[in-house]
């Protein structure tokens, strides 16, 4: 089929000569098939979309410089009473203080002062944060923090007359902070009230997590990969064959130590554990709680998992069946409410909540692909859930790959009755029903013991393995006595050098041509299980589980268009397989 | 052949027991069992306390002999003789019932709805889901052999490659998908053409004979399409390239240069020889079928052994799993045994002997 590699280096050699390696080949011929750059063009969007999907779809806005009213009319309104309780406690002295102290409690009286002091100075903190730089009720709130910490000071000295003096005057301040820093009325907008700036914030950012930028990072650098490759070939390498083939490894390592470094980074500066919940968040952003001067969110604003009570299973916003009143009722198609049979009544109104940054209710886009029971939107989940189905396609490949490829391989270079065992055992293992199997081993095992999901995708490597190892064997039978062969033995090399580092490389075609068929097979597999209902753990999606949302045939578009991604991306890898068959070998061609 | 056939039935046994034993530790080790299922599903609403809770499991792990070490157990499965407390009195038994596992052809009864023997059930089923197998391969078959010689025959054209990217196309649809498009499409929210639930309507009692069977075949359309369509389009593809390979070798030049009809050197002469790999296949679509049937009962709610599997897993009936279980694997080993024979039976160079 080939040649050994160890020629990639002798050709080097030679300046003008270029002669084409078994990937130049491969490329090549890859290169002339329209449908196989269709294909690979397609899966790169798919996943795309599925890396991107938090910064396409997301409740959470990427900037966010808001005004929350009713965080800093709390601390507002609390301040005074925190202050009489740092007043009545500064009067007191450290023994009548322990003889006053509530039952059970173990606070002595400095820390008692201390925490009275941090929750003073927390809402004064907050209070400052939401008032402008020229405002004057800063200076009140100084001075106010000045005589706190002066009256405690002297508390802590033992000093009880000057304190009791001290925290009078703080009182004063205090009852001046009341009158004077109160937040604007917000059910009357024409009183004239306090003027606040908002708090500028990225709850977005900060819940990406440092893997997704890993991958966010090097999906960017493999989808740009053709510029940056034209360029790095002809500037810096100078259009040299050799040079090039030597620096792919090189170009493929900086990929991924750049992703990392991404990754790290982020890791290490915003961390992007941030628990926010978007909800509520979003609800008290349309109720006018919180106050948006600046919100920037992604071009879809609904989160995977926030629910909508009034759109249960409203079909996609496009089709005229899904027009909704003011009340929530359905203005056309069979769910147009009627009234009860004996009372005539309609049934309770239930009313759609379009919350802050979304689309208005009966936008054409506001559900381009429906919602499921709980009105979650469709679209949102289906780009969320390629996350899952895809990932898990790849993982259980690169398991079976590695599995497969390890055992076929010692079973055809050592041959004799380790190929003997080896092969019965295969043989044992393809009697097995495997999508039975699968969904047993899936099924018996509780999902908050091990994520179902990692428990396809390892069973699929276990069980799939076994169509890899037989073509790995062949292959290893048939190069095994080929001279390269003979003269890394000759020269004394372990069998382990010989296997991975001369035979593998050769043998690699035809198994990396089954890897692209078992994706699509592993993308079968979950999908088919997360249909019966033993995938993901709710609320999180896959395109499998979303099919299985309704069985209602009403419910067109939940078994529609999950259904369709799941066929364009399996179809997708068995193209871009087929093609990477004849490519890698000819012979095999139909 | 006869010797060859007999070594090979042999050779199920341990293959048989490996399976089984495998499969039996793996739904033992897992955490849960059907007492905890049982108990559960018993309360229902009704909140009883947990009063008898540990005695009710510890009831039932005795009657079942669930608290038995695990090797007894699946002697127990294997038989013939019955290792629980009910069982032979030669292993400590009241001597109730002697004999029962797999040797004496006795699954137990069904774990949750006790008085219902699961070999009786899982035969009842069978009677679905075997028939529906069976006529999805012949289907299967039937269509793929002919699809595949016709593309063969007119390699390279447009309608050649019109049906190739089709049937590619078919293979890529995941059969619960194109069972529920199938549905969308005939059943009442499309043409309305096809019932859609179950295979019989709810009023099949009452029909006369005729009526009776026509209804049947109704209802089976949607399911044996959506059981066939994938090992339709995979085994006519393989048709194609079997029929593609033989065409090009020298014995059919020979024919074509003696005069030949074009007829007599496609079916006297090449089709015999093509179908090797083909006949081959049946080993690998059965056991497909059988993880297809699983989907398939579940999409057209049709009570067959899919289905049963499927409430097993539910409810972690562990003589359910392992009958059907036991079940599967012999299909798969018959099939791959039919197969082997077939390949002989084809071709006369292959000798088992």
């Amino acid at each position: 089929m080939t040649e050994p590699r160890a020629t990639d280096q002798a050709a080097g050699g030679d300046a003008g000569g270029y002669s084409k390696d078994y990937w130049d080949q491969v490329f090549e011929q890859l290169g002339k098939r329209t449908l196989f750059k269709v294909a690979l063009a397609i899966l790169a969007v798919l996943y795309a979309s599925a890396i991107y999907a938090p910064l396409i779809a997301n409740d959470r806005p990427f900037v966010l410089e808001a005004i929350n009213y009713k965080e800093y009319g709390q601390a507002h309104r609390t301040l005074y009473p925190v202050t009489l309780g740092l007043n009545s406690l500064a009067k007191k002295s450290p023994e009548e203080y322990l003889e006053d102290r509530t039952e059970g409690s173990t606070q002595t009286f400095d820390e008692a002062l201390s925490a009275e002091l941090a929750a003073a100075s927390g809402r004064v903190e907050l209070m400052l944060s939401y008032l402008p730089e020229e405002a004057e009720g800063r200076a009140v709130l100084a001075e106010y923090m000045t005589k706190v910490e002066a009256g405690i000071a002297a508390a802590r000295a033992r000093d009880t007359e000057t304190a009791t003096a001290t925290m009078k005057e703080v009182k004063d301040v205090a009852k001046r902070i009341r009158a004077e820093l109160a937040p604007p009325d917000l059910d009357d907008p024409e009183a004239e009230g306090l003027e606040l700036i908002g708090q500028k914030s990225y709850p977005l950012w900060e819940s990406v997590s440092a893997w997704e930028i890993f991958f966010m990072v090097l999906w960017a650098l493999v989808l740009l990969w053709p510029l940056w490759n034209r360029a790095w070939n002809a500037l810096l390498l100078r259009g040299d064959r050799a040079r090039i083939r030597r620096h792919r490894r090189l170009k493929w390592a900086l990929v991924l130590g750049l992703s990392l470094l991404a990754a790290g980074g982020w890791k290490a500066t915003i961390d992007g554990s941030l628990n926010f919940a978007a909800a509520p968040y979003k609800a008290a952003l349309t109720s006018g709680e919180i106050v948006a001067t600046r919100a920037v969110f992604p071009p879809v604003t609904f989160g995977f998992a926030e629910t909508s009570s009034g759109e249960f299973f409203r079909p996609p916003t496009w089709s005229d069946k899904a027009e909704i009143d003011d009340e929530g009722y359905y203005v056309r198609g069979p769910r147009v409410p009627e009234p009860d049979v004996i009372t005539g009544i309609l049934p309770d109104p239930a009313p759609v909540e379009v919350r802050h940054g979304e689309p208005d209710r009966n936008a054409k886009w506001r559900r381009p692909l429906g919602t499921d029971s709980l009105g979650r939107d469709f679209l949102v989940r289906a780009l969320w859930g390629g996350r899952i189905s895809l990932s898990v396609g790849i993982l259980s490949a690169a398991i079976l790959l590695v599995i497969g490829t390890v055992v076929g391989a010692i079973a055809g270079y050592f041959g004799g009755w380790v190929d003997f065992l080896l092969s019965r055992f295969i043989e044992l293992l393809l009697c097995f029903p495997v999508f039975f199997l699968i969904l047993l081993v899936v099924s018996v095992v509780p999902p908050d013991f091990v994520p179902p999901i990692f428990l396809i995708v390892v069973v699929i490597g276990l069980i799939r393995w076994t169509g890899v190892a037989r073509l790995a064997r062949g292959e290893f039978l048939k190069l095994r006595e080929s001279e390269f062969v003979i003269a890394s033995e000759a020269l004394g090399l372990s069998p382990a050098r010989t296997i991975f580092r001369h035979i593998l490389p050769n043998a690699m075609g035809p198994v990396l041509v089954s890897g692209a068929f078992s994706v699509a097979a592993g993308i079968l597999t979950e999908s088919g299980l997360s249909f019966l209902g033993f995938g993901v753990n709710e609320p999180i999606p896959s395109w499998g589980a979303l099919v299985n949302e309704s069985r209602n045939p009403e419910h067109w578009w939940v078994i529609l268009f999950p259904g369709l991604l799941i066929f364009v991306t399996v179809s997708c890898y068995n193209l871009v397989g087929e093609a990477l068959r004849d490519a890698v070998d000819p012979r095999l061609k139909d | 052949m006869l010797n060859y056939i007999v070594r090979r039935c042999l050779w199920m046994i341990p293959t048989l027991v490996g399976i089984t034993a495998f499969i039996f530790v793996v739904i033992h080790l897992a955490p849960g069992d059907p007492a905890t299922v049982m108990v559960g599903v018993a309360s229902g609403g009704e909140m009883q306390g947990d009063i008898d809770y540990e005695a009710r499991i510890e009831k039932f792990r005795a009657e079942h002999g669930l608290n038995k070490p695990l090797w007894v157990q699946y002697l127990d499965f294997l038989g013939p003789f019955n290792l629980k407390d009910s069982g032979h009195e030669w292993f400590g038994g009241t001597g109730e019932d002697n004999y029962s596992g797999v040797l004496a052809l006795d699954f137990g009864n069904e774990l949750q709805r006790k008085q219902v023997p699961v070999m009786e059930e899982l035969g009842r089923r069978l009677k679905v889901t075997v028939p529906l197998a069976l006529v999805s391969t012949l289907i299967t078959y039937l269509l793929a052999i002919p699809l595949g010689i016709f593309s063969a025959n007119r390699q390279g054209t447009l309608l050649d490659g019109v049906v190739t990217v089709k049937l590619f196309v078919l293979y890529s649809i995941p059969s619960f998908w194109a069972g529920l498009v199938l549905i969308l499409i005939f059943g009442k929210t499309g043409l309305d053409w096809l019932p859609v639930v179950g295979l019989h309507s709810p009023d099949a009692a009452e029909m006369g004979r005729g009526e009776w069977i026509w209804d049947l075949l109704l209802h089976c359309v949607l399911p044996v399409a959506t059981l066939s369509y994938g090992g339709l389009a995979y085994l006519s593809r393989q048709m194609r390239v079997g029929m593609i390979d033989v065409i090009r070798q020298d014995f059919i030049r020979t024919a074509r240069a003696k005069g030949l009809s074009e007829k007599s050197v496609v079916f006297k002469h090449a089709l015999r020889n093509s179908l090797i790999p083909v006949i081959t296949l049946f080993a690998s679509i059965l056991p497909i079928l059988i993880g297809g049937s699983i989907i398939v009962e579940y999409v057209f709610s049709i009570p067959g052994m899919g289905g049963y599997v499927y409430d097993g897993l539910l409810l972690r009936d562990y003589n359910v799993i392992m009958a059907t279980t036991t079940f599967s694997a012999i299909m798969t080993l018959v099939g791959i045994l039919l197969s082997d024979i077939a390949y002989a039976l084809v071709d006369p160079r292959i000798s088992y002997d």
